[in-house]
């Protein structure tokens, strides 16, 4: 979540990014999240994307955004030689306000100049705006985002005293994870009720085995292997474990085997010791890992 | 017992092994030593693993090994054994889809002898199926045994090297099967294979009808060489018949099947020892036509044997494996349904009848019903099976289905949503932490929310009349703390400080020819205070006890001594934790409390005495602190609710709602205070946890949770020992620590003289205080919820 948050970038702090893919994002469908991105697309209605950490929300966005974009290109809405970002995300975080996202001015010699900022970037191209864990933002935010995602589809621009109106292509979609900060923070209700909602969970255990088998190069087996302790890791969710392991980690856990260590060790170092501070859990994972595993 | 280093305790590892199953199986499953297992499960002594489907017991040590990680690997294959079963559907066996299959036409006869009344579960009915039934069970448990260790081993790759180690030192000390007559010789040579669990490719291709899986290379040694020639073919079927449920496909039912078949090669012969000339006449002709008329249940027509056949003796256990009854655990889960399904009728007021008992039961048990009310379902909840079965039966007979509409509902509800919580009957499940095991045990209690209901507001009033001075008193100590929170507040026009980016903003706005806002001050904030609070009100019995207090000015010597310290704070009897906890946020300027007088520490915790003049029970003293405590909340604006508990058994946990966060201190809400009175128990954990629902669903910042209480936690079946208070500590120990980690702040308030013992574990540290004398609470309540909530 955080690799990309913050990057220096022509002396400004970015914590948005804005996505050109070179070539199709990988996504393994789990159930029916395409044609529901698919339709609320088409009839422009914003979404939510509910679910824990590192189960692929990302990543599905990606591949709508990069989907939907092709699509266009080939129906000739779009022209293949200037396309613009089909997707700029953006990764909340407590001390983000509105004027991050809608733009600000800045200094430039004796000159002040506006930067737009993700939000305004992509409501004037086009681009599907994805707020991740919109719940951590300072709550100013929720201003920009009630008119955008309802029929009006306005962004307010306050310092420079504009509505604009967002372009035909954009889509705000955001991401909330109910579990870890739910005591903490939950996402308005005036906020819910404006976005149809998708669940997302890790996926079952043979649909993992494969994403685990593309993203990170492990032989069959072995990523089988890493989905069935995922699987069986998560059900420790009951017993003290705050959140279950993410298919990012089983990812580097097999990039661990594809570097040459040790499957046992690999777990342990990407799974076992990543996700708990319990000393009990954490023994608990290391034994399940050591049945799982022949080394 | 611990003499030798490499010695493993059950104790040292329950709790790993536990999350392991859990792990295995998501199931809730206890770990816990075989001495403690239920009498009836117990069959070939108490060293023997097994499990009652919600506890798996092991051994309470094991030392067989040299080293500590062989005896521990020798722990969890037992316990992934057991696991097992779960995991890979042994119990879910279902005598209706097996008696569908056709080989079961040749026990026609036999099932036609089975007592339809009896109660039974679906491994009951289906031994008895055979007239051998010893029999079967021994070929059943080595067939469905071999089937789950197939399973464990190629779901776990990793754990399948321990399996092996662990059944091949099985082996030794086993019967030669040559040594056995028989019957009780191909038996053993099953039960060796089953343990193997290897089987010889070659040979199989020869004599395998259908194509199977193999789950390992040719192992040459596992063709049990003690059986003599001639029975080899026979041997050879059952080795078949066996390798088809190694299979990831095969299920209890598959087991079920080829147990019938082997019963029915094995039944043809007849138990006579090697020796026997019968021999020779009895394997003649298993030839390949022979067989198929045998793989259809047609026993082949024999000679009588010459010799006298032995009694069949049961089959030697296998130790590893243990002695699970799976018609036990089909019972206890069916049990474990019914009571469900009796507490969430009872919730509903509806009656329980036949029909709802019968459609419950049909899913696991076999069992014929009759008319049985609640309460006696209830009441047998606690017996032993078999005195269940004897309630269950002697209730056959008469019974009037009424409802069943209704109750058919409930009980899809019952059994379906097991864990889930009925909001709209306000029962609430919790985990109670259990530290003799190290886990939880999952939705143990009931708790139920009642709203109580007063008739008279009289004595509310009478208390702020009386308590004018220090309900004004806090309000204003509460409005100077104010200033003192921390909380910033940004985008000001006027403030104590600039901000700095917003100022940058201003600038930047003003160069581009803008408006510049104004508002880039910041101050700490007044009206930002985020707080939600809860009073938890213990209303146990013994807050009806008077409390006697001798006058202040009669205080010039403290009755107890030591209390030099506590006069410099009046109404304290601190130690060094409690002393912190309550004066944290303040500066020592500030510290002595609204009203303080100094006076001697003086008081009693004097029980059963008749009322004195002015006397007052625990009960009334805590209804003044919260009558002062909310008046000059609603001054404040914070979050506040009252919640009261009691109760009386795990089932019967009672929260009793006086006012909710939503609720204003209204009329209604003062009638409430005036209404509490005490009731029974004092079982805190689940009153803790329910309270910390309610705080998480406010949403404030900042959380606290403030418990007042006049003992340690206490109900009758608050652990096993009802004489010890360790397991209800413990508990409540661990039900504020989840509160703490949830980050609520917690704080227990206590009148209970002896807190000090047992308290600062309970509390996590210092975050409790012990009133020395009850009759401050009032005034020192206000000061505890200062010092938390700044
Ligand atoms: N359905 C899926 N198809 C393809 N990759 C997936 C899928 N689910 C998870 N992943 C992988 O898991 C990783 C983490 O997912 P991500 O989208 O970053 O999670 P989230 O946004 O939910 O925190 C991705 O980088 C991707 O490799
Ligand atoms: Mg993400």
């Amino acid at each position: 979540m955080a690799e990309k948050d913050v990057e220096k970038f022509g002396g400004v702090e970015r914590f948005f990014e804005e996505h050109f893919f070179a070539e199709e994002p990988y996504y393994l469908p789990i159930r029916d999240e395409v044609e529901i991105f698919r339709a609320a697309f088409l009839m422009r209605l914003p979404l939510l994307l509910k679910g824990p950490t590192g189960c692929g929300k990302t990543r599905f966005v990606e591949y709508m955004a990069y989907t939907l974009q092709q699509e266009r290109i080939r129906q000739g809405h779009e022209s293949q030689d200037e396309v613009s970002s089909p997707l700029i995300t953006v990764a909340c975080h407590e001390d983000l306000s509105a004027s991050d996202l809608v733009g600000r001015y800045l200094l430039k010699g004796e000159e002040t100049v506006w930067i737009d900022g993700p939000l305004t970037r992509a409501v004037k191209v086009g681009a599907i705006c994805y707020l991740d864990e919109i719940v951590e933002a300072r709550k100013d935010t929720t201003v920009l985002i009630h008119p955008l995602a309802d029929y009006r589809r306005i962004l307010p621009v306050e310092k420079k005293g504009q509505m604009i109106q967002a372009h035909e292509n954009f889509l705000l979609v955001i991401s909330y994870n109910p579990g870890y900060q739910s005591s903490l923070k939950n996402l308005k209700h005036s906020t819910r009720q404006r976005f149809i909602a998708i669940d997302f969970d890790y996926p079952p255990r043979e649909a993992e085995a494969r994403i685990i088998a593309h993203e990170s190069g492990v032989d069959a087996r072995a990523s089988e292997e890493l989905a069935l302790l995922g699987e069986k890791v998560r059900r420790l969710r009951d017993h003290g474990l705050e959140e279950g392991v993410s298919t990012r980690l089983l990812i580097y856990a097999g990039k661990l085997m594809v570097s040459g260590i040790a499957s046992r060790r690999a777990c342990e170092l990407a799974v076992a010791k990543a996700i708990t501070d319990d000393h009990e859990i954490e023994r608990a994972v290391e034994e399940m890992i050591r049945s799982i595993f022949e080394k | 017992m611990d003499k030798s280093p490499p010695t493993v305790r059950l104790a040292e590892v329950s709790r790993l092994l536990q999350l392991y199953c859990a792990a295995a199986t998501g199931k809730p499953l206890r770990i816990r030593s075989t001495e403690e297992a239920p009498r009836e499960f117990v069959r070939e002594g108490h060293h023997l693993p097994l499990t009652d489907g919600k506890t798996i017991y092991l051994p309470n040590f094991i030392e067989k090994h040299l080293s500590r990680e062989e005896n521990f690997a020798e722990y969890k294959v037992y316990a992934a054994h057991q696991a097992g079963y779960i995991e890979f559907g042994t119990f879910e066996l279902d005598i209706d889809v097996v008696i569908d299959h056709p080989v079961f036409s040749a026990f026609e006869e036999q099932a036609a002898t089975v007592d339809p009344e009896a109660i039974v579960s679906h491994y009951d009915l289906f031994f008895m199926l055979f007239k051998e039934s010893q029999l079967a069970r021994d070929i059943f448990f080595a067939i469905e045994d071999g089937r789950v260790d197939y399973r464990l081993r190629e779901m776990y790759r990793g754990l399948a090297a321990d399996m092996e180690k662990v059944a091949r030192a099985s082996l030794e000390g086993r019967a030669v099967a040559g040594s056995l007559p028989l019957r009780e010789a191909l038996v053993e040579a099953l039960t060796r294979l089953s343990i193997t669990g290897k089987i010889d490719e070659s040979f199989l291709e020869k004599f395998m009808v259908v194509p199977m899986r193999m789950n390992s290379h040719l192992q040459r040694e596992e063709i049990d060489e003690s059986l003599p020639e001639k029975l080899l073919p026979l041997y050879r079927r059952i080795c078949g018949l066996f390798a088809r449920v190694l299979s990831h496909s095969a299920t209890v039912t598959d087991s079920a099947v080829a147990t019938a078949r082997v019963y029915l090669l094995l039944g043809s012969l007849p138990n006579v020892s090697f020796g026997s000339p019968f021999l020779d006449s009895a394997t003649r002709g298993t030839g390949h036509a022979e067989s198929e008329r045998m793989q259809h249940g047609i026993p082949a027509g024999r000679g009588v044997p010459e010799s006298e056949p032995l009694p069949y003796r049961a089959s030697q256990p296998v130790a590893f494996r243990g002695q699970t009854r799976p018609e036990l655990v089909q019972l206890e889960n069916a049990i474990e349904l019914l009571k469900e399904a009796v507490v969430t009728q009872e919730d509903s007021g509806a009656a329980l009848t036949h029909d709802l008992l019968e459609m419950l039961l049909k899913r696991v048990v076999k069992i014929k019903i009759s008319q049985m009310t609640a309460k006696e379902l209830a009441e047998t909840s606690g017996l032993f099976i078999t005195d269940l079965r004897g309630v269950l039966q002697e209730k056959i007979g008469e019974l009037s289905p009424d409802a069943r509409k209704r109750l058919a509902k409930l009980l899809d509800r019952a059994s379906v949503a097991k864990g889930k919580t009925e909001d709209s009957s306000r029962v609430f499940f919790y985990d109670e932490w259990d530290y003799l095991s190290g886990d939880y045990r999952p939705r143990w209690c009931r708790l139920r929310e009642i709203s109580l209901e007063g008739e008279s507001s009289a004595i509310v009033s009478q208390i702020q009349k009386e308590q004018a001075a220090l309900i004004a008193a806090v309000r204003r100590s509460f409005q100077r703390i104010r200033p003192e929170m921390l909380r910033k507040v940004k985008r000001l026009r006027s403030g104590e400080e600039i901000e700095l980016n917003d100022a940058i903003e201003a600038v930047l706005d003003r160069r581009a020819g803008l408006t510049p806002s104004e508002r880039v001050y910041q101050k700490r904030d007044r009206r930002m205070r985020d707080v939600a609070t809860v009073f938890l009100l213990d209303l146990s019995a013994s807050t009806d006890e008077w409390i006697v207090e001798e006058p202040l000015h009669e205080s010039g010597g403290p009755r107890h001594g030591g209390a030099s310290r506590s006069a410099l704070f009046g109404y304290f009897s601190l130690d060094a934790g409690s002393e912190r906890a309550a004066m944290r946020g303040n500066t020592p300027a500030n510290s002595p409390p609204n009203g303080a007088t100094p006076g001697g520490a003086v008081s009693s915790g004097a029980r059963d005495f008749s009322p004195p003049d002015r006397a007052m029970r625990v009960i009334d003293i805590e209804r003044e602190a919260l009558v002062v405590m909310a008046e000059a909340l609603e001054s404040l604006g914070d979050m506040y609710a009252i919640y009261g508990f009691s109760g009386y058994g795990r089932e019967n946990v009672e929260f009793f709602v006086i006012k909710d966060f939503s609720e204003k201190f209204s009329e209604r809400a003062r009638r409430r205070i005036g209404a509490i009175k005490p009731q029974k128990s004092t079982r805190m954990g689940p009153a803790i946890r329910h309270a910390m629902q309610k705080l998480v669903a406010t949403d404030c910042r900042l959380k606290a949770l403030i418990l007042l209480s006049d003992g340690y936690p206490q109900d009758y079946d608050y652990g096993p020992d009802r004489t010890s208070r360790d397991y209800g500590l413990h508990d409540t120990t661990v039900a504020l620590r989840e509160a703490r980690k949830k980050k609520v702040h917690t704080f227990c308030v206590t009148v209970d003289q002896a807190g000090n013992d047992y308290l600062r574990a309970m509390c996590g540290g210092e975050n409790y205080l012990v009133v020395k004398r009850p009759s401050a609470l009032p005034k020192i309540l206000p000061r505890v919820y200062r010092g938390l909530t700044i």
